[in-house]
C-alpha cells in the first residue's frame, strides 16, 4: 500500500482487519489534533487528549462512514467531546492565555514592524480572549474548529454531529458576540461555562 | 477582516511540540496494548476496570487512597459508600398477584426476562433511569512485556494482585434532547491483596487511572451531540430489534477481537450484558438482547432464588465466563461476575476478574 496516496477511509477500512494500519492515521493527524487541543487546554493535557482521541477512534473504527475520505473532522469531533471533560482546565487555560497576552515580550530595539505587529496582536487578543472564554461551550467548539481546526462548515457539521445550518447560525452568533463593543458587559446573554471560582 | 478570521490571528500560539507528540504516541500505543489485553473490551461503557493502565487521561488525577492493609478485608468491607445523589424517587414494585414460575433452564429465564422488558420496560416520558453500578475488579502486576506493560498482566502470569472497588451512577433517558449524566465515585477502595508487594504495585498501576468526576451531555456521556460521533443515544436507537440481526451486527462490530485471540462471541456477550445493565434501549431491543444472549456461550442456568436467575455463559476457547443474575420479573440485570482466562495460582480460582452489583430506579430530576 502506498501510504502517501491512500485516503484516511482506506486506512480505516484496512485497520478493521489489520489493526496496525491505524498507526498511519495517528501519524497523519495527531499533530493537528494536538495543536487544536493545546489551544484549548494547554500542551500537556493535549497529550492525553490526543492519545485518548485516537484510542476512541480505534475502538470505533467500525462505525466510521467510509464515504468520507478525510477523517480529520471525525477525529476533531472526538477530541471536542473529550475536551468537554476538561472544562475547568479549559477555563483556567483561557484565563492564562488572556494574562499572557497582556504581558509584553522582549523585541529587538529597532524592529519597529515587529513591535507594531505584536502590539496589534496583543490588543486583539486582550479584546477577544475574554469573550471567547465566555462563549457557550458549543459555540466555542464551533468557533475553534473553524479558526484553529481549519475545517469547512460541512466538516465542522460532521465533527459535531449537527446540521450545517446549525454551524452557520452558531458562527453568526459568535460573530455578533465578538463584534459587540467591549463596553457592553454581557452581550446577548453570554454564559460562562466551565469556570471555577 | 471579519471577527472569525481575527480569532485565528489573535489566539496566542500554544505549541504542540515533537516531544508532546512523542509522549502522546507512547500513551496511545500503551492504550492499544492495554486494549488488546483487556479481555473485556467493553466498547461504549468504559468501566474503570478497562480503563486501568492509563487508557483514559484527565486533568485532575484522582488521589488514590491506598491503605497498606495488613489485614485483608473481605469483599463486603471493600464496598465504598456511594457519594452520589440519591435518586429522587424509586419505582414502586409492581404488585404481583401470583409469584412467577421459577425458570428451569437458562433459555426459560432469558425468555422471561425478555417478556418482562417487553411488557414493562418502557421508560416514561420525562423520567431518567438511574443505574448505580458497584464494581470490584482484580488488578494485576507482572513481568514487563514487550511493550513495557506490567500493570494488567495476564492473571496466570501475575506476581501480585489486588481487588479494588469503585462505583458510578448513570442517569439515562430516551428523550434525545435531555441530558445524560454519569457521576463517578472516583476513589477506589482497596480489598484483598495477593503476592509480592501488592500495595506498592497497586499504587503504581492505579495512579495511571484518572477519570472525570462527572460526565454529562445530551444523548451521551461527556458530549453534547445527540446524533454525532460517540452518541450513545444514536447507537441504541439503531440497534436491531430482531435477535438474529442484533447478533449479526454485534458480531460484525467486534469481528476484530478475533485478531487479539479473544472469541468474538465473548465480547458480544459482555457488550449485551453492559447494554442491558443500562437498560436505555427500547423494550423490543432489550428483549432481543436477552434472546441474543441465549444464543451465545452455551448458556446454562446455575442458580435461582425467587425471581432471580443466574445464567452462565462459558467460552471454552478463551476460558471466558460471564455469570449474570437477572430479575426475571423486571428484566433488570442485578449482578454479575466475569473470568477472562486462565486463573493461575496466585489468586484463588473462585475469585472473578470482575464482579458487580447493579441497582436501578427512576427519577424525574437529575443532579
Amino acid at each position: 500500500m502506498n501510504i502517501d496516496s491512500t485516503t484516511d477511509s482506506d486506512i480505516i477500512a484496512r485497520s478493521r482487519h489489520d489493526s496496525e494500519a491505524f498507526a498511519v492515521l495517528f501519524e497523519r493527524h495527531a499533530r493537528v489534533v494536538g495543536s487544536f487541543a493545546a489551544q484549548r487546554v494547554g500542551s500537556l493535557i493535549a497529550e492525553d487528549i490526543v492519545a485518548e482521541t485516537f484510542l476512541v477512534a480505534f475502538r470505533r473504527r467500525a462505525d466510521y462512514d467510509l464515504d468520507h475520505a478525510n477523517a480529520r473532522p471525525w477525529l476533531l469531533g472526538i477530541a471536542v467531546n473529550i475536551i468537554k471533560r476538561h472544562r475547568g482546565t479549559e477555563a483556567r487555560h483561557w484565563r492564562e492565555l488572556h494574562r499572557s497576552a497582556a504581558v509584553a515580550t522582549p523585541i529587538a530595539p529597532n524592529d519597529f514592524d515587529e513591535v507594531d505587529r505584536r502590539a496589534d496582536a496583543a490588543r486583539t487578543a486582550r479584546e477577544l480572549l475574554p469573550r471567547i472564554r465566555r462563549l457557550r461551550a458549543h459555540d466555542r467548539d464551533t468557533l475553534l474548529l473553524y479558526a484553529t481546526g481549519e475545517l469547512s462548515y460541512d466538516e465542522i457539521a460532521r465533527a459535531l454531529g449537527v446540521p450545517v445550518g446549525t454551524v452557520r447560525s452558531r458562527l453568526n452568533r459568535v460573530r455578533r458576540i465578538l463584534s459587540t463593543p467591549p463596553s457592553h458587559p454581557n452581550p446577548v446573554g453570554l454564559t460562562i461555562q466551565g469556570e471555577e471560582s | 477582516m471579519n471577527e472569525l478570521d481575527r480569532v485565528s490571528d489573535a489566539l496566542p500560539q500554544v505549541p504542540f511540540t515533537d516531544e508532546n507528540l512523542r509522549r502522546a504516541r507512547d500513551q496511545f500505543q500503551r492504550g492499544l496494548s492495554t486494549t488488546a489485553t483487556a479481555r473485556t473490551a467493553r466498547r461504549r461503557w468504559a468501566l474503570p476496570t478497562v480503563v486501568a493502565g492509563g487508557l483514559v487521561a484527565a486533568v485532575a488525577v484522582t488521589v488514590l487512597v491506598i491503605s497498606t492493609q495488613a489485614q485483608t478485608p473481605g469483599l463486603n468491607e471493600a464496598i465504598p459508600t456511594s457519594t452520589t445523589t440519591p435518586p429522587v424517587s424509586s419505582p414502586a414494585p409492581t404488585p404481583s398477584p401470583t409469584p412467577p414460575p421459577t425458570p428451569q433452564t437458562a433459555q426459560a429465564a432469558l425468555e422471561m426476562a425478555s417478556g418482562a422488558v417487553t411488557a414493562n420496560g418502557a421508560l416514561s416520558a420525562g423520567t431518567w433511569r438511574v443505574v448505580t453500578l458497584t464494581s470490584t475488579s482484580l488488578g494485576t502486576y507482572g513481568p514487563v512485556d514487550m511493550v513495557g506493560i506490567a500493570c494488567g498482566a495476564p492473571r496466570a502470569e501475575a506476581t501480585s494482585a489486588w481487588r479494588w472497588t469503585t462505583s458510578y451512577t448513570s442517569y439515562v433517558t430516551t428523550n434525545p434532547d435531555a441530558e445524560w449524566v454519569r457521576i463517578l465515585d472516583n476513589i477506589p477502595v482497596m480489598g484483598e491483596l495477593f503476592g509480592d508487594d501488592p500495595s506498592t504495585h497497586a499504587a503504581e498501576c492505579l495512579a495511571n487511572i484518572s477519570l472525570p468526576d462527572e460526565l454529562r451531555g445530551t444523548g451521551t456521556f461527556g458530549g453534547e451531540a445527540s446524533t454525532g460521533p460517540g452518541s450513545e443515544a444514536t447507537y441504541y436507537a439503531t440497534l436491531p430489534a430482531d435477535p438474529d440481526d442484533l447478533l449479526a451486527k454485534l458480531r460484525a462490530d467486534f469481528a476484530d477481537s478475533a485478531l487479539d485471540g479473544v472469541p468474538v462471541d465473548s465480547v458480544v456477550a459482555t457488550q449485551l450484558v453492559t447494554d442491558l445493565q443500562l437498560g436505555v434501549a427500547s423494550p423490543p431491543v432489550r428483549a432481543a438482547m436477552f434472546e441474543a444472549l441465549g444464543m451465545l456461550g452455551n448458556a446454562t442456568l446455575i442458580e435461582t432464588s425467587g425471581t432471580l436467575a443466574t445464567i452462565r455463559l462459558a467460552f471454552a476457547e478463551s476460558g471466558t465466563i460471564e455469570d449474570i443474575t437477572v430479575d426475571t420479573r423486571t428484566g433488570d440485570v442485578v449482578s454479575g461476575r466475569s473470568w477472562y482466562g486462565a486463573p493461575g495460582t496466585l489468586v484463588s480460582a473462585d475469585i472473578p476478574d470482575h464482579e458487580y452489583t447493579v441497582t436501578v430506579s427512576t427519577t424525574t430530576e437529575i443532579p
